[in-house]
Formats: C-alpha cells, structure tokens, sequence
C-alpha cells in the first residue's frame, strides 16, 4: 500500500516536471515548429544516405533496404530520446555542481538519483521519437506487411529495455560528472557512441560489431528492437536485451551511489 | 596590418590552448566518417560500388575526418550570437574590423584541433607504403592549396550567412538547411563517385565539393594536376561571390544595426 502511493507520488512529479519543461519551452512556438521541420529535413537526407548503399547491391549482409530502414528509424527514435532525456538532465547536472545547488537537492525528501536523472526534458524532440518510430514501423511493413500481436509485444519488450538501457547510460554519465564537473565532454562522447547505431551492427563486421553490441551495448539500442520488429529475433534475444538493461539499471545506481558518496558539497 | 595579426594571433592562440583538455573528447567523437567507411568496406566486399575498391575508401574516409578537422568553422555561431544578443556592441567600438580577430581564432583553432589529424596522417603515410597519396611534389602543392582553399571558401559561407543575423532570428537554421544539402554534396557522406552522375557534375560546379571533395581527392592523388587546377578554379570564383555577398551583407547590416541601437 505504502509502496503504491510513493509510486504515484513519483509518476505525479514526473508529469510535473515534463510540463514544467514544455512550459519553458511552449514560449518558443515558432521553434517547435521549425524543429519539426528540420526533424523531417535530417530524416529524408538520413534515407538517402542509405539508399546510396543500395544503389550498388540490393542487400547488405542479408540487409534488405526496408530492413536497414527500421534500423534507421530506431537510431532516429533512440538519438531522440538521448537528446530528450540524457542531454538536457547532464547539463542541469552540471549547473547544479557548479553552483552547488546539488546540496539543496540532496535535502529533498525523494530519492536523489529520481531528482537528477528525470528532472529536465527538451520537448522539442518529440518529432524525432514519432517520426523515428514511424520510419521504423514504416520499414517493417516494406519488409513484411503489417505486424501482428505477438510481433509488437515482442519489440514492446525490446524497446522498453532499449529505453533503460539509455537511461542507465544516462546515470553512468551523471555519476561520472560529479568527479569531471565538464557536461560538454561526456555529451560530445556519447553522442559519438550512438552514432554508430544508424545503421545495422553487422554492416561494421567482426571486432567492431562485437565491441559495439557487448562493450558499448549501441547495437541493443537499434539493431535488436529492428530485428523484433522485423520478426527476425528469437524470444531468447529480447531475454538478453532485458537481462543486460537490468544488469545495466543495477550496476548504474550502484556506480550513482558511489559518486554521490564522494561528493564532498559545495559548502565542506 | 601585420602587426595587428601578429597580436590577434597570439591572443587567439592562448584563447585556442585553453581548449586543449577538451581536445582528445572533440576528436574521439569524429566518428561519423569512420562509421560510414566501415559500411562501404562491407558492401566494397560483396560489389565494386561505383568502380571503388576498399583501398580508396580507407584513404577516402581518413583524409576527410583530417580534412574536415582542418576547416571546420564555427564562426558562424559567433557572428550570430554577437548580432543577435549584441555582443558586437563592444567589438564594434574597436579600431579594427570584428572579422580579423574572428579569422585568427578560427585559423589558431583549425592548427591546434588539425595538428592531430596532420600528425595521424603523416605517420601512415611513412608507414603504409601502399596508403593513396599525391603523384607528384606539384600535386602536393596543390593539395595543400585546395585545403587552404576549403577553410576560406566555409569561413566566407559562414560569414555571408550569418550576416542575415542582422534581420531574421533563426539563422542557425538556416545554415543547418545549407549544410544540409552541403552534406551530400561536399562527399561528406559518401565519396562523389557514388553520387548519381547527374548530380555529380552539379556538386562539383557547386560550392561544396571545394570544401571537402577537392582537398580529399587531391590529398590522396586521385586529382591530375590539371583536373585540380579546374576544380581550384571552381572555388575561387566561389570564394570571390561569397566575400562579395558577406562584404555587402555586412555594411547593409551594419546600417540597419545603427537603426535598431540608436
């Protein structure tokens, strides 16, 4: 019972703290709109650029065109959701470090880890999740007509983990700010890291492929949940996609704690 | 005037060295080319795309992530923070025109983030005997000019661009729309030869290609001297429409600014 309210108590501040970021950002109107357009504008060169691949052969490893678009829109959707979520909490983070605001936070009668992690959105990439998954979902069609039931759970399971995983990633980054202080740097990283997402991990082949799917887990972020969709990955797949997202949630608050730990304060 | 210079650019290379600890960051998340490399090497297996083998695209690939760390500009994004929140206030009450001291920033941060490119390149060139490179000492020459060419054909672009800062407020924008179709047709993401013939020829008469297609091809000797004299050519005219463009853009703007201030 206890547990049930503190739940809702922390969905509540969730949606409050999403409106209060659409609220920074619904004066800026006009930007959303251009944002929107400028979404579709990276989104239709993004498809050209891989239809260039394909002007030469007609599949790539076994990657059909349709197939590798899936792919490209779960790297639209899973960047979007970074810029969403991880960017704009790493610079709070930051500020607060500096500022030494962190302190007052960590007064606060809710869990430290909730108030950095989830605290800050940019809802200006809201496009970029819609139209990356329905570049995805598009792709999977091509492929093999609509999918059905038993077909989107298994992606539903795939793309939940994906989202932890970035998420677990996210706090990875926080914690490490609390020793670099530097948000910018630790943002040019993983944006570099996700880049590598846009097209399907098999493209880079052997050594890179497994250093992007075990190490920097990038392929479990597009590559898998395009497969689910595709219908082309086994339930034993989506287990391991969750097992390594938990394995990811667990080992990042644990490194959150350690941080936090040595955070001496602005005031000591 | 070189007095001026000798002393912007020393400011501007204390300013650039500040930066130096963010440095290996900013070049490590250079990863675009090497991921789009890695593809063309796995179809370069199953097909010759474009008549390309595997070799030209390693050489192809690694000289533009050089390349591009050589002549990026950011001074775009300068100009139209200056403009907009007035910023060019206080430089515009200096003797000298803002431009000189945006110019030696930009030079000093070009030399400093492409030292390690330039490095990188010059050892796989003593190593790799086989690595592409220029034909002749003449071609070399060339190569270096068409780099220096690239840098001030985009510090022009950007200026002239921004330049509209003095009377729209999304100019950012639209330099993202530029480069957007800049993307495709510099050979940033995949090299010209793969581009449909048609829209080949309109890259290389456009003013992209001389911001990364020529310097990269003369770099590693797929350009005759000749065929790199042409497509020099091409930029300088380029490079003369955009100082013209920004010069004018620059003193209407200039006007328009009194207005606004007084």
């Amino acid at each position: 019972m206890r547990n049930l309210r503190r739940t809702r108590d922390y969905l509540r501040m969730l949606r409050v703290f999403h409106r209060d970021s659409v609220r920074a950002e619904i004066a800026y109107r006009a930007d959303f709109l251009a944002g929107l357009v400028m979404t579709l504008y990276w989104l239709a060169w993004a498809i050209l650029g891989v239809a260039l691949f394909y002007r030469f052969t007609d599949t790539i490893l076994d990657w059909t065109f349709p197939e590798a678009l899936t792919v490209l829109g779960m790297f639209f959707l899973m960047n979007g959701l970074r810029q969403f979520l991880v960017s704009p909490n790493l610079r709070q983070m930051a500020e607060h470090i500096r500022l030494g605001t962190l302190d007052y936070l960590l007064l606060k009668p809710a869990s430290p880890q909730f108030l950095v992690s989830l605290r800050r959105f940019n809802p200006v990439l809201w496009p970029d999740l819609v139209l990356g998954l329905a570049t995805a979902v598009t792709g999977a069609i091509l492929y093999n007509g609509p999918p059905g039931v038993a077909l989107l759970l298994l992606f539903a399971v795939t793309l939940i983990a994906a989202v932890l995983i970035v998420y677990a990633l996210g706090l990875t980054l926080l914690s490490l700010l609390v020793w670099t202080v530097q948000a910018d740097g630790l943002d040019d990283l993983i944006t570099a890291v996700f880049e590598v997402g846009r097209f399907p991990v098999d493209f880079y082949g052997g050594f890179v492929a497994r250093l992007f799917t075990f190490v920097l887990p990038v392929a479990l972020l597009t590559t898998l949940p395009a497969l689910a969709l595709l219908s082309r990955l086994s339930l034993a797949g989506a287990g391991i996609a969750m097992a390594v997202a938990v394995i990811g949630l667990v080992l990042s608050s644990l490194l959150w704690r350690i941080a936090l730990r040595s955070y001496a304060g602005a005031s000591a | 005037m070189w007095q001026t210079y000798r002393g912007l650019l020393v400011v501007s290379w204390r300013e650039a060295m500040a930066f130096r600890a963010g440095l290996v960051v900013y070049l490590l998340s250079t990863v675009f080319p090497f991921v789009m490399l890695g593809v063309w090497l796995t179809v370069s297996r199953q097909t010759s795309p474009a008549g390309l083998d595997a070799e030209y695209f390693v050489a192809y690939y690694v000289v533009t992530a050089v390349v591009n760390q050589l002549t990026t500009v950011w001074v775009a994004y300068i100009w139209d923070r200056e403009i907009r929140l007035g910023g060019l206030n206080a430089r515009l009450l200096r003797p000298r025109d803002p431009v000189h001291h945006l110019l030696c920033q930009e030079l000093c941060r070009r030399a400093l983030a492409g030292s390690v490119g330039v490095a990188a390149l010059v050892v796989l060139l003593v190593v790799v005997p086989g690595f592409r490179r220029p034909g002749s000492v003449a071609e070399a020459a060339l190569a270096v000019l068409a780099v220096l060419a690239a840098f001030a054909l985009k510090f022009l672009m950007a200026s002239a661009i921004s330049m509209l800062a003095f009377w729209l407020t999304q100019v950012g924008r639209i330099y993202m729309l530029w480069w957007g179709v800049g993307f495709f047709l510099s050979g940033w993401i995949a090299p010209l030869a793969t581009l449909p013939e048609g829209l080949r020829s309109v890259a290389e008469l456009s003013p992209f290609a001389a911001t990364l297609a020529t310097p990269v091809h003369a770099l590693i000797g797929e350009l005759p001297a000749a065929e790199a004299l042409r497509l020099l050519g091409v930029a300088a005219v380029w490079i003369l429409i955009f100082l013209v463009l920004y010069r004018v853009l620059w003193r209407a703007g200039l006007r328009r600014y009194d207005a606004v201030g007084s």
